[in-house]
């Protein structure tokens, strides 16, 4: 296996207290490793540090212990110039820039590598083209940055972050603000440049369920520790049970999903042929517990009839001496929202 | 790509000319009339011209025509450093509180001491003034970039500039009470704003500091284009922010501060230049902004001055009237587009 590129030993981060010279240690003690070509999403609960641990990968903020490694060299032999050509960040938030241009949002990132007039060459140029095309943007080179979506703004930044051409690109939630469609893209596209690319891109996002389709590796981080595997292995070794330990949320293994941890005190009998995975997602709304096709039926329980054809839906309930019948999923839940009253 | 070279070098050639332009127009026109060809003599130096015309060129309207060139291009590149600096599209060195601090300075001086009664050569009282008014902008300088060290927030920046200007005009306020008619005058005299109370012996003391501030401009351009995204990517592309803040805002203050002391505090001009720049150049690039701002500034200000010696008339309005007019509409204007928020 290649050298890690970026190597974390014993780290505690938090924040120098100046007034009282007191040292804040928000993280405990710290130890991982990342590699060329690995995409890792670092996940946690909102103020457990999250983006205080990315802006000391990226130096924005001093280690309060412990010691980050960079291409096999102690974090603090670099110089800031130095630095800037091993590690780039996209942080979060919008920035509104009046009047600039998406090739000149992007050109900023040649930065590191320009002289001091900032004049760009034809090199410089290249490189900014090629990253325009990399995340989709060749065609909008000189729109305004002002007009684009958020999805493209993102993009934007994230190809500023390409061009100044650093081995580690760390990126504090990237697909916050953005619709569905556009936190696909997005990380479609981080995935695209840490396998192709092969740089090492650490990105911190609530959207698991996406991030789980794409990344190399999960960190996942708690008051005590990072855990760290595939995701996979995270969902294995019932890693993402303490993400959720002490709350009402569940983590169902089998679906790879969380729940509300509702819990449901009412039965319903389903008789179906066919698949009724989404009738059980809405009975469990609606505070059922779906029992399907069984042998006998149990004392005063609802039934339900389910089928779906060409001609639509059908639902039937029946209870005791009342029977319904239902052509949609809404139809039914405010039938049983009325009886439950 | 090609297109947009093409289009900067016209708007440059376009505003180098009418710079030109308005320079020698502010020559021509005063509230005495000139022969036109009078005055191409004198400028050229053949021919006889009477040496009344000579004096009044020589000894007031070029001199004029040049600190108000001068005060243009300061005033306006100070300008566009602080909105880059603070990230903010309000902000000036009136805003920030560099020309409070050297108006406190110049009441010090006027108000504050008897020097003004026992009365001695005017250039001596002139040279004080400018004195006092340099002192006062570079000590609020201190205390400003003091601040920002501390202050993390561009915008705790800007409304701690505002509040500290406050004080200020109330001790100049209190001092105004209680001072004598002259020297009453001759401070709010200073505080309209004027360019021909600069004598050619200053013109020599303001040029190098100019020529100094607009030197650091220029070799600093870069980091302007990258603080424009803000602390956080300035610092991981490479640039040591705090440095670089510190010698930008030295730059504008050498800049701002000694068009104030000189020849009063000048609003508006600040804020409206770069704006109006960014809009007739459509870019954020600093690379073509500042040199456009250097050519714009003088033009606005050239032109205010044409426009405040209200030709063929014997009056003069004091130049803050003017830029107030000028530059007010289009920072509300800017207000309301950021309110679009485009």
């Amino acid at each position: 296996m290649n050298s890690p590129t970026l190597h974390i030993k014993q780290l505690s981060i938090g924040y120098h207290n100046p007034s009282s010279m007191a040292k804040g240690v928000i993280l405990p003690p710290i130890n991982t490793s990342l590699h060329a070509g690995e995409l890792v999403a670092l996940i946690g609960r909102n103020g457990i540090g999250k983006s205080t641990f990315l802006r000391t990968i990226v130096g924005l903020q001093p280690a309060i212990n412990g010691m980050i490694e960079l291409m096999g060299n102690p974090f603090y032999i670099y110089k800031k110039n130095a630095l800037s050509r091993l590690v780039s960040f996209v942080s979060t938030g919008i920035t509104y820039i009046p009047h600039m241009k998406v090739f000149d949002m992007v050109a900023l990132g040649r930065f590191p590598h320009t002289g001091w007039l900032g004049k760009l060459k034809m090199n410089d140029k290249m490189i900014i083209y090629d990253a325009l095309e990399m995340v989709g943007l060749r065609a909008m080179a000189w729109r305004n940055v002002n007009t684009l979506s958020d999805g493209e703004r993102q993009r934007t930044l994230i190809a500023r972050a390409l061009v100044q051409d650093t081995p580690i690109i760390v990126l504090d939630e990237p697909t916050a603000y953005l619709d569905i469609i556009h936190k696909y893209e997005v990380m479609d596209l981080l995935c695209q440049i840490a396998h192709k690319e092969m740089k090492t891109v650490l990105f911190s996002t609530h959207d698991m369920n996406i991030a789980h389709d794409v990344v190399d590796k999960i960190w996942l981080l708690t008051k005590s520790e990072l855990v760290e595997g595939a995701p996979e292995d995270m969902v294995l070794s019932a890693a993402f049970e303490k993400l959720v330990a002490r709350t009402s949320i569940r983590f169902d293994r089998i679906s790879g999903e969380f729940d509300m941890g509702k819990r449901l005190l009412n039965t319903m009998v389903v008789h179906s042929k066919q698949d009724i995975r989404w009738i059980r997602h809405a009975l469990q709304r609606f505070g059922y517990k779906t029992l399907q096709n069984p042998s006998s039926i149990p004392d005063n329980t609802p039934e339900l009839l389910y089928e779906m054809s060409h001609n639509g839906l059908r639902i039937q309930y029946k209870y005791k001496s009342e029977q319904h019948m239902f052509h949609t999923i809404y139809d039914l839940g405010k039938y049983l929202k009325e009886l439950s009253k | 790509m090609r297109k947009k070279t093409i289009k900067y070098s016209f708007l440059f050639f376009g505003l180098g000319i009418l710079l030109l332009i308005f320079f020698a127009v502010d020559i021509f026109l005063g509230s005495v009339v000139l022969p036109f060809t009078d005055v191409w003599a004198a400028l050229t130096g053949n021919g006889n011209v009477p040496e009344n015309i000579e004096k009044i060129i020589f000894n007031f309207r070029l001199p004029k025509a040049e600190v108000a060139l001068l005060a243009g291009i300061a005033l306006s590149v100070s300008g566009l450093q602080m909105q880059t600096v603070f990230r903010n599209p309000l902000a000036d060195p009136y805003v920030l509180g560099i020309s409070s601090g050297s108006s406190f300075g110049v009441a010090l001086f006027i108000l504050g001491t008897g020097f003004w009664s026992f009365s001695s050569a005017l250039w001596v009282q002139n040279l004080g003034m400018a004195l006092a008014g340099w002192i006062g902008a570079f000590v609020m300088l201190a205390i400003i970039m003091t601040a920002s060290l501390r202050l993390r927030d561009t915008m705790s920046m800007l409304v701690l500039g505002i509040m500290v200007g406050g004080v200020v005009s109330a001790i100049v306020g209190v001092m105004q009470y209680f001072s004598e008619a002259t020297a009453l005058k001759t401070y709010v005299l200073w505080t309209m704003g004027s360019f021909s109370a600069v004598p050619t012996e200053q013109l020599a003391m303001m040029f190098p500091a100019i020529l100094l501030g607009l030197l650091l401009a220029f070799l600093t351009m870069k980091w302007l284009d990258a603080l424009m995204l803000g602390d956080e990517y300035a610092c991981t592309m490479g640039l040591n922010v705090r440095k670089a803040r510190t010698v930008l805002i030295i730059s504008s203050g050498f800049l701002a501060g000694t068009i104030t002391a000189f020849c009063g505090p000048i609003g508006f001009i600040g804020i409206a230049v770069p704006h109006l720049t960014r809009m007739l150049f459509q870019t954020a690039s600093h690379r073509i902004l500042l040199p456009a701002t250097v050519l714009l500034g003088g033009v606005v200000m050239l032109f205010s001055d044409i426009v405040s010696q209200l030709p063929g008339t014997h009056s003069v309005l004091p130049i803050n009237t003017i830029t107030a007019l000028l530059g007010i509409p289009v920072i509300i204007l800017i207000i309301f587009r950021n309110q679009r928020g485009f």
